[in-house]
């Protein structure tokens, strides 16, 4: 499949994905609106690309994007902001202070929650322990075994969010470490099956936890050629997930793509390049009917047999 | 026979509250001059900011034409591989037949021509990986050479000649001699390659010699001994991976 990847150069017009027809026989709508805000492979990339010619030279910066994302929250009120992945590696401000200006910035700028990049371990498994257990936001994966590992009691497997009534359910899950990382670095934590781990996950907020949308984080990697697991292939071989917000390829779409899952249903994906030069963004619209409506409803073709008998 | 089809709607009424997802809406933005940066953060980043900027814009030479990240180009990964090898080379105990490194530890995607920054070589190799020797026996040796073939060819520094044809290598020579004529052979290369790394599983075991530099300091300090003789940075443009 041709993927279509290219560079942004101005900023996307909105987008309507998914519309949903209106439903007839409601009476009193309500409407809850809720802003997805979402980063990916930001690569300890603080300061905007230096002006040298360079094809994103005046891009990006943390300052940028933490007025951004302001501007949004004094709009809307209902804000989810997410990052994807490989958090750290990628200019100096890693490797002269460890880490820790990326994650107190995302703090600063309020990120709820994020998951884990295979560079996130560059550090090693005990300095990204200790920059959780700094930062205020939320840490999630769902395929690693960590119990053996000081990331036991900071990395969850899911988070739920609820606004106005509205509950979504957030999962993550991460890349094969094994040849992607030096072993000492991640020492103890064991990669399983993202997709069994994600659905288990997004089924079970839906249907236990009564989620009405179920985001996934993912640091798989948007797609591959060959068998190699990627969020497409996750779309395509998984049930219940709503959204899958990736990293990894650091690939610039200027849609989200939309795949069916296993029971037919559309999957978005999105991704926004790397090194915090897009802010993602996605608004859910969510209708509420509080008249008196069927809550399980079904359809039926009834055969009548009066005549011939 | 008649068979009447009734559509009847079975339904549970109750107060319950029902949710449609009625509409999605993508809004992505580029983070660009546009926002004015948010003053609190740019205050919070500046004394990171100014602590760096005493060690990283230091210009340290030039660099000639600007060398892409690129499989077809390999100018840059020439100029790394090069300055890896003749660091490995002064400071090793034996003879270093070659180096090489992986294209994706190629962390830009270009080195643009003009002043060449500290900053720029930590972005080009920002991983703490070190320079180390690995000694291959023969069977090592040719499973290394099938992967620089098979990856479209891994940047490899003078010394290494080879000609692959549909992803296998039909000729390799180290120094003009036929691989096949070599017992052992001597290959500099960074640490996350020599324990395994990117598929390189069978030079786990094989002996080792390090450095203890890194791979970044290498390329920092063969940049400022070009700046100190007045030589721009260029690298060699004619291919020792022939595709044929």
């Amino acid at each position: 499949m041709k993927r279509r990847e290219f560079s942004y150069t101005l900023g996307m017009s909105g987008l309507s994905l998914l519309a949903g027809a209106r439903l007839p026989g409601i009476s009193r709508r309500d409407e809850v609106k809720v802003t997805i805000l979402h980063t990916n492979d930001v690569h300890s990339h603080i300061d905007p690309f230096p002006m040298d010619g360079g094809r994103n030279q005046g891009k990006g910066g943390a300052a940028r994007r933490a007025a951004m994302i302001k501007a949004i929250r004094a709009r809307e009120k209902n804000v989810l902001l997410m990052d994807a992945g490989d958090i750290l590696q990628g200019t100096p401000y890693f490797n002269y202070f460890d880490g820790e200006l990326e994650f107190e910035l995302m703090d600063r700028m309020g990120y709820d929650v994020a998951t884990i990049g295979n560079h996130d371990y560059d550090g090693g498994i005990d300095l990204l322990a200790k920059r959780i257990s700094e930062s205020g936001f939320t840490m999630l994966n769902a395929n690693y075994i960590i119990k053996d590992t000081v990331l036991h009691d900071k990395v969850k497997p899911y988070q739920i969010y609820e606004y106005d009534g509205i509950k979504i359910g957030v999962t993550a899950v991460g890349i094969e470490l094994d040849g992607l990382v030096p072993k000492e670095l991640y020492r103890g934590c064991v990669y399983t099956d993202p997709i069994a781990a994600a659905t288990q996950q997004a089924l079970w907020l839906k249907q236990e936890a009564d989620c009405d949308y179920v985001i996934c984080l993912s640091h798989l990697g948007l797609y591959y050629r060959g068998e190699k697991v990627s969020d497409q292939v996750m779309a395509e071989q998984s049930r219940g997930i709503d959204f899958i917000i990736g990293g990894h390829t650091h690939s610039f779409m200027r849609d989200p793509d939309v795949v069916k899952n296993l029971d037919d249903e559309p999957v978005l994906i999105n991704q926004v390049g790397f090194a915090g030069l897009i802010l993602g963004r996605i608004d859910l619209s969510f209708e509420r009917s509080k008249k008196s409506v069927c809550s399980s409803c079904s359809t039926q073709w009834v055969e009548d047999w009066s005549f011939t008998h | 026979m008649r068979i009447l089809l009734v559509l009847l709607t079975i339904a549970i009424t109750s107060c319950e509250t029902s949710t449609y997802l009625q509409d999605t809406e993508s809004r992505s933005r580029s983070v660009d001059e546009s926002a004015v940066p948010d003053a609190d953060i740019d205050d919070y980043i500046a004394p990171y900011r100014e602590q760096l900027a005493a060690d990283m814009d230091a210009v340290v030479a030039q660099v000639a034409e600007s060398m892409p990240k690129s499989k077809t180009d390999p100018r840059l990964g020439h100029w790394m591989a090069d300055c890896i090898q003749a660091f490995a080379q002064m400071n090793s105990s034996d003879t270093v037949h070659f180096s090489l490194q992986n294209y994706g530890g190629i962390r830009v995607t270009e080195l643009r021509e003009g002043p060449l920054t500290v900053r720029k070589l930590y972005e080009l190799m920002p991983f703490e990986n070190s320079l180390v020797v690995v000694t291959l026996d023969a069977d090592a040796a040719a499973a290394l050479m099938e992967d620089i073939a098979d990856s479209d060819g891994w940047p490899v520094s003078e010394g290494l000649y080879m000609e692959t044809e549909y992803g296998k290598p039909t000729k390799v020579l180290i120094h003009g001699t036929p691989l096949t004529e070599l017992k052992t052979i001597r290959v500099g290369m960074p640490d996350y390659i020599a324990n395994g790394g990117d598929g390189s599983t069978y030079l786990a075991d094989m002996p080792k010699e390090d450095l203890r530099t890194l791979i970044r300091e290498v390329l920092i300090q063969s940049a400022k001994a070009s700046g100190a003789k007045n030589q721009a940075v260029a690298g060699d443009p004619i291919p020792r991976i022939q595709v044929l």
